[in-house]
């Protein structure tokens, strides 16, 4: 018995344990949002800032309990998609999210759904609760875990997170019909939420990528575009409003960033290239730069000279493109060089030397001309 | 009280979940660290490996003999893999002579490496080495620091285990008084990469080699428990380079399933289990003391300084308020008043300095990255003469914002003489808080960002007279989220960066990192002590 009552004793130093830590538990939201803006995850672009400006007018349009006027979202660099809002009107999306998404409309249908359990103070009702759920249940606590010699603690806890996981899904399912009804007041579709994410879930799949957040746990998406299927607001009709990304920002963005999603995969997670650039390529079509990319995969699995020609012929082809970055000659030349064809590899470096004739590695493609 | 089901359906079923312990399963093929996947492919493509040495020196401040030390062990080590190990000469001479080409991947002006240059003999040295030797794939060896984990007064890492306190104490004392705490040490790692001939990356792993602090409350000083251990000292024994080498090849080595087999049991696969008693001792810590200010003895300074430039605030990337700088400036004519020197501002030196350094094309050797002190010698003799001044100044003063590091302990952040609650950023009162204090034990120990103001003196030809740094205020807040996993509440430390928009406004603050940091200039040890005692004094008040 004395086991237990110990253990009843350490359950108790933790209530008294968290209560005592609380306060230090919390930073301003203005802090964190310095430390955020401050970062080197922060994307600095004017016209980026301007455009998701622009699309959170349109949505606060919608919203009069919106912090009007306070509400500004940014971007961070990350390879998966997030997106949240601090209580201070900061919110941050990420590059993960905008390469993933097709349009503007799922673009605002995400922030909408950010901003939602903001407006409806989410947070603050589920902390509230969890909080009268611990005082309601100390005492039969207590007893099981003294019963049990505290073996039933784990599975007490594991209960007490799976409630809190569900009511967290039912606040989260009730916010999200708030954001799909914002979304058709101002011409949005609201159907663009489900959307957003099932195509979310596809790509992440298709990457063989995952997180734990809302955006990035495949089961959770899954669950929670099914939820949003249900709702009424899914189907309600936008009202008229004023075009859509007439200038088609969102498809400039989200494009540049998938880009460079791939070229940051091809050291570290190349089997996401190929999908990143399929998808880039069925919006805007073969580039110099997508040639490149893929050529760049091949020319990493040419390790064997049977595998060179196949690494030659994607370079062939990147440099037949007008935008061709100046690499691809570069890399021709050495593929040429180790495949034993000196005319086509001073060809190729004289052409990468015209184009790029003040390259820090410059002198060196000097010497494999002076030396083929 | 009602009693729930689930809480009875607990009851029932803790019999049933006490025996339910999923057994172990094998590691990954990413998680040993084959990112492609297939051990079986690294294996039968990599026969001839060329072994690219290690840079030298590996680590800033570490003997560079160490380097080779490392070659030579990793030899063996890679050939107990079944490889055949190719020297590295023909990759050294390639790597020589782009260097060369390219003008040196050094930038002559910082001393840093030039990214591109660097990118680009890096790749061609290893194309020549793969291409001459016929080579199937190239090994490349660095040294990297790392954190370990710390577990009461175990530390462990990339395979290797050690006692957090280096092994200063006895058995006695770590079973009476052993620390209890968790968090993390600096370590340093041997981290192994094999490369395909296109410098695609097949396997990548690090092998722990020691730890570069060391947790000791019984040898800690006044301000931190953390020992730091010279860098010089770093890297000196065999034996752990030893371990670290099979830590980071035994993936290669042996299968998923033999690793995990031998996992717990076996230390020629689970390295940390290489008991710390068969290994030499590790060399011992010593806590961070502030550097000598005074680099020639003051009296020497005083005897042929009588007229120095001061260089404007060099902000180094900060933005503090309106008034700062000329704050700090005239807080710096009046602290070295006392010592009647013509304090001459010169709002051009730091454009002029640029200039100088700029003419003679940097003072850093673009080859190694070495300061060249003839040069730099050059830069102050032109500097000075460009200026021109009439009657010549015997020294130049720098001053400039800095960001550096402070050690908190419970919360509360000392460093270059100033302190800051690192929870609140309020002031720091010693002892407990329910004493009043303002020491926080969740908060326990560790590093965070801070500013100080540095000062440094230095004569027309560029030799340094005195260095220091005051304090300013903390660059960031510290919060402790606490997180509970019976039976253990873990507290852990989150840092948030301040808007620059609210540093440097506290004058009191501005003003004691200007004192403190030209205090061993300015005052004589009598008066330092006397200022020391008043300070006291004061606080008592």
């Amino acid at each position: 018995m004395w086991r237990a009552n110990a253990v009843a004793l350490a359950v108790l130093g933790v209530i008294l344990a968290q209560t005592a830590t609380a306060a230090d538990d919390s930073l301003s939201d203005e802090r964190v949002e310095a430390s955020y803006n401050s970062g080197t995850a922060f994307v600095h672009h004017a016209g980026l800032d301007a455009y998701l400006r622009q699309v959170v007018h349109r949505l606060q349009a919608a919203n009069s309990d919106a912090p009007a006027g306070s509400l500004r979202i940014h971007v961070l660099s990350n390879d998966l998609p997030y997106a949240f809002i601090l209580g201070n009107g900061a919110g941050y999306i990420t590059t993960g999210l905008l390469e993933r998404l097709d349009d503007e409309q799922q673009l605002a249908a995400i922030i909408a759904m950010s901003l939602a359990p903001l407006v409806r103070r989410d947070q603050q009702t589920l902390t509230a609760e969890n909080r009268q759920r611990m005082l309601r249940n100390f005492l039969p606590n207590l007893l099981v875990i003294t019963a049990t010699a505290g073996l039933g603690a784990p599975m007490m806890a594991k209960a007490d997170t799976k409630a809190r996981a569900e009511r967290e899904d039912q606040a989260q399912t009730a916010s999200d019909a708030v954001a799909l009804h914002w979304l058709a007041s101002v011409g949005y579709q609201p159907r663009a939420g489900p959307a957003a994410l099932r195509r979310l879930r596809e790509l992440l799949l298709t990457e063989q990528r995952a997180g734990s957040n809302d955006l990035s746990d495949l089961e959770h998406l899954a669950a929670r575009a099914d939820r949003l299927d249900q709702s009424d607001a899914v189907n309600e009709t936008p009202v008229e409003g004023a075009p859509i990304d007439p200038a088609g920002s969102f498809d400039r963005f989200s494009l540049y960033f998938a880009l460079n999603q791939a070229a940051a995969d091809l050291d570290g997670h190349a089997v996401s290239v190929v999908p990143i650039l399929d998808r880039v390529e069925a919006r805007r079509g073969e580039t110099g730069y997508t040639a490149y990319l893929r050529a760049e995969l091949l020319r990493r699995d040419s390790a064997d000279a049977s595998s060179v020609p196949v690494a030659i012929a994607a370079y062939e082809k990147c440099v037949s493109h007008a935008d061709a970055p100046e690499s691809c000659f570069r890399e021709l030349g050495l593929l040429y060089r180790r495949s034993g064809d000196s005319a086509r590899a001073r060809e190729s470096f004289l052409a990468y030397l015209a184009h790029a004739p003040k390259a820090a590695d410059a002198p060196i493609i000097r010497t494999y001309l002076e030396n083929p | 009280m009602r009693l729930h089901a689930s809480r009875l359906a607990v009851l029932a079923s803790l019999a049933v979940s006490a025996c339910a312990v999923p057994p172990p399963v094998a590691q990954t093929p990413q998680q040993l660290g084959f990112p492609g996947g297939a051990r079986e492919d690294v294996l039968g493509r990599c026969k001839r490996v060329g072994l690219v040495p290690v840079t030298s020196p590996p680590l800033p401040g570490v003997d560079s003999q160490a380097s080779a030390r490392i070659d030579l062990a990793a030899r063996p080590a890679l050939e107990r893999v079944g490889f055949t190990v190719v020297g590295a000469d023909g990759y050294t001479q390639a790597y020589d002579r782009f260097n060369r080409a390219v003008g040196g991947i050094y930038d002559p002006l910082l001393g840093t490496l030039r990214r591109d240059g660097y990118q680009g003999v890096i790749s061609g040295a290893r194309r020549e080495y793969v291409s001459q030797e016929h080579l199937d794939c190239i090994a490349v060896l660095s040294v990297r620091s790392t954190r370990a984990e710390m577990w009461g007064q175990y530390a462990s890492w990339d395979g290797a285990g050690e006692l957090a306190d280096g092994g200063a104490n006895s058995a006695v004392v770590h079973f009476f008084g052993g620390t209890s705490g968790q968090g993390t040490l600096s370590a340093v790692s041997l981290r192994l990469e094999l490369l395909n001939p296109e410098e695609k990356l097949l396997y990548t792993r690090d092998g722990g080699i020691q730890l570069e602090t060391y947790f000791d409350p019984h040898h800690g000083n006044d301000e931190s428990d953390f020992l730091v251990v010279p860098r010089a000292k770093l890297l000196q024994d065999d034996k752990r380079i030893e371990r670290a080498l099979v830590a980071a090849t035994v993936p290669l080595r042996y299968t998923p399933e033999q690793i995990l087999a031998a996992r717990w049991k076996d230390p020629a696969i689970d390295t940390t289990k290489i008991p710390v008693e068969s290994l030499p001792p590790l060399p011992a810590g010593a806590s961070q003391e502030r550097p000598p200010t005074l680099h020639v003895p003051r009296a020497q300074i005083l005897s042929s300084v009588h007229r120095i430039a001061l260089a404007p605030l060099a902000l180094n990337g900060f933005a503090p308020p309106p008034g700062f700088i000329e704050r700090i400036r005239a807080l710096v004519h009046e602290r070295l008043a006392p010592l009647n020197w013509e304090i001459v501002d010169v709002e051009s030196i730091n454009e002029v300095y640029s200039a100088a350094v700029r003419a003679v094309g940097g003072y850093y050797d673009p080859l190694t990255g070495k300061l060249d002190a003839e040069r730099l010698h050059t830069v102050f003799t032109n500097t000075m003469k460009t200026l021109a001044l009439t009657p010549p100044a015997d020294a130049i003063l720098a001053i400039s914002l800095v960001r550096t590091q402070a050690a908190q302990r419970n919360g509360n952040a000392e460093w270059d003489a100033a302190e800051q609650q690192a929870l609140t950023l309020g002031s720091v009162v010693k002892g407990p808080r329910l004493l009043g204090g303002t020491a926080n034990n969740t908060a326990g120990e560790g590093l965070v960002d801070a500013s100080s103001i540095q000062v440094l003196l230095r004569d027309p030809a560029g030799n340094t007279l005195y260095q220091a740094r005051g304090g300013i205020e903390l660059l960031q807040q510290l919060s402790i989220k606490t997180q509970m996993v019976y039976p253990r509440i873990t507290y852990h430390q989150q840092f948030a960066d301040r808007a620059p928009t609210e540093l440097f406004k506290d004058a009191a603050r501005n003003e004691h990192a200007v004192m403190v940091s030209l205090r061993d200039l300015a005052l004589s040890p009598e008066q330092i002590a006397a200022e020391a005692v008043a300070a006291q004094k004061a606080q008592k008040r």
